[in-house]
């Protein structure tokens, strides 16, 4: 009789935990978040972008220049939809946190990765490496980022 | 002859500090905020070469957009963020950049306002 009990409890827990699986599973592509998302896919980036851009237009502002660059989306917002908030909400409720975790989950191959790419070769200095590394190197050689991007680079 | 030297003093204090913090010609603004004791962001944003957003990595992650013209008295325009865990750099995206939005997801807490400031 015990052990009736016992296993029981022990399927409700399996369908508990079950089920927050699930629920987590979901969340990471409708609930807006700070946290990081794990092994965001191209795909996933890009429907959170696709209702991003669909939630905007139905607010009545559409995105100009869109393209992809690199690895990561670009685009630009109407200042009107950032002064309403629009463009923060539907950003945040959609795009946020896939947006985030696609970044920098592929920061190496970034255009910031290259962009500190391009300061150290301007300075004859050893321009491989991750991002961490980059930056490591920047910062132990006095690396002048400002500098470097009004000179161009 | 006090006075002179007092003049002249004055002179090349004031001319020597802006030579010290003259900006790059195409700068619009270089904004350092302090976010924990040993480490500060800084953002910066320039009319024709993008802008970033830095920090040695301490803060968190560093996050940058701006907010650009297409051609002289066109509507402004926002990027969208850039995010990286030290330099989130935004390329140039137009034809002028009016000035910049940066920020780290982890100043210290009580003094620093380095989440979200501008440049």
């Amino acid at each position: 009789m015990r052990f009736r009990g016992f296993a029981l409890a022990a399927s409700v827990g399996v369908l508990l935990l079950t089920g927050c699986a699930g629920e987590e599973e979901r969340s990471a592509a409708e609930n807006p978040s700070e946290e990081i998302i794990a092994n965001v896919s191209y795909d996933e980036y890009r429907m959170g972008f696709d209702n991003f851009n669909s939630c905007m237009s139905q607010a009545g502002f559409a995105l100009v220049d869109v393209k992809s660059s690199g690895s990561a989306i670009s685009y630009g917002i109407p200042a009107a939809a950032v002064d309403s908030s629009t463009a923060d909400d539907c950003y945040r409720e959609h795009f946020e946190r896939l947006d985030k975790s696609w970044q920098l989950a592929n920061e190496d191959s970034s255009e910031s990765a290259n962009f500190i790419r391009r300061c150290l070769a301007e300075k004859g200095l050893d321009d491989s490496g991750t991002m961490r590394e980059l930056t490591q190197r920047a910062t132990e050689e006095g690396v002048d980022l400002a500098a470097c991007l009004d000179s161009g680079g | 002859m006090k006075k002179i030297a007092g003049a002249l003093l004055t002179f090349a204090l004031v001319a020597g500090g802006s030579v010290v913090m003259a900006a790059p010609a195409h700068a619009l603004g270089s904004v350092p905020k302090k976010c924990t004791y040993y480490d500060t962001a800084t953002g910066y944003s320039s009319v024709v070469n993008g802008g970033f957003t830095s920090n040695g990595g301490v803060c968190g992650t560093a996050k940058s957009r701006l907010f650009y013209q297409t051609y002289s008295g066109s509507p402004t325009y926002y990027t969208g963020w850039t995010y990286n865990s030290s330099t989130a750099f935004t390329p140039h995206p137009g034809n002028s950049v009016r000035g910049g939005n940066h920020g780290v997801s982890n100043p210290a807490a009580l003094y620093s306002d380095a989440k979200d400031f501008n440049s």
